[in-house]
């Protein structure tokens, strides 16, 4: 799956949408590979990768230009959030120690992008 | 004028209470700090215990007069006395002992452009500390999501984990992580990270 910036933020009177102001971030007509979706609050985002990070931002900043899914996805419901992402980002600490930049977490996720960028 | 060195000693169970806690961990710092400069940088950090953040490196205050647990959030000092700073409630939370520096054989120019790649680091981690950031661990997966509601307040579902953008600065690329609370946007444990 691959995305399209189409806007930097959204309305988010009550601060309650993750990533929801992105100006200084990403810019329109940016283009990003998807490794995940997520659903919590009532509020759609996708997991994208800016070379640095994994992150979340909310779908409705993006057009899709690549609708296929990718067969690693695998959805689960949990902390009150549904997930449909990469068995390895259910890993207890996985995500968290890939923030920190840790070696073994960011080895891993070498393969693992191949198969979805394919 | 040559740099001098400030230890922090925290939690020595010999001087401080043991029953407050994590203040009977131990944590030990040692920074330098240029009077030609506000720039204070860590040295040598020594810690056991619980409670307490992990990391490279930790942001430091530019003002004089502020200590680094100012800085962490931790603590409001109620002041100090024979360079033991108590906490609001009078009761002693570490030491700071005033020591030589390092011998003082730079000549003024090499100084000088250390002190300017130290500023203009220092003002790129600032900056970095202002922007709004980018959650890269929501609630719901942030590992110290109790423990930052314990200590700093607010439910474990209000904090998330963000980070600066990254900056390059002399072939060194930086960033700046921090835990936020979404509800009230506190930020505590600063945290500069070099991408390997």
């Amino acid at each position: 799956m691959k995305v399209k910036c189409v806007k930097t933020s959204v309305s988010n009177p009550d601060r309650n949408i993750i990533n929801g102001d992105m100006r200084e971030y990403l810019k329109v007509g940016a283009e990003f590979w998807v490794y995940g979706l997520s659903f919590k609050g009532g509020t759609a985002y996708y997991y994208i990768f800016n070379d640095n990070h994994l992150f979340q931002v909310p779908m409705e900043m993006f057009d899709v230009i690549d609708g296929k899914v990718s067969a690693t996805w695998v959805l689960r419901n949990r902390n009150q959030e549904v997930n449909l992402w990469p068995e390895l980002f259910y890993r207890e600490g996985f995500l968290e120690n890939f923030a920190e930049r840790e070696d073994a977490e960011r080895n891993e996720f070498v393969p693992l992008r191949e198969l979805i960028e394919c | 004028m040559g740099c001098y060195k400030l230890t922090y000693e925290y939690g020595n169970p010999t001087l401080f209470l043991e029953s407050d806690g994590e203040k009977t961990d131990t944590l030990k710092w040692a920074v330098w700090r240029n009077p030609e400069t506000t720039f204070l940088g860590v040295v040598a950090r020594d810690s056991s215990g619980s409670g307490y953040p992990s990391g490279d490196f930790y942001q430091l205050p530019n003002e004089a007069s502020r200590e680094p647990y100012s800085m962490l959030g931790y603590f409001w000092s109620g002041g100090n006395e024979n360079g033991i700073h108590y906490d609001k409630q009078g009761r002693p939370m570490y030491k700071v002992t005033v020591g030589e520096g390092p011998a003082v054989g730079l000549r003024a120019g090499a100084q000088l452009a250390i002190n300017g790649v130290r500023l203009a680091k220092q003002l790129a981690s600032e900056a970095q500390m202002a922007e709004k950031g980018i959650t890269i661990i929501g609630s719901g997966q942030l590992t110290q999501a109790e423990r930052l509601a314990a200590q700093y307040g607010g439910e474990a579902s209000d904090w998330v984990k963000q980070t600066s953008s990254s900056y390059s600065l002399g072939g060194a690329q930086f960033e700046t992580h921090w835990y936020e609370n979404v509800v009230n946007f506190l930020r505590v444990e600063f945290k500069t990270v070099f991408p390997k």
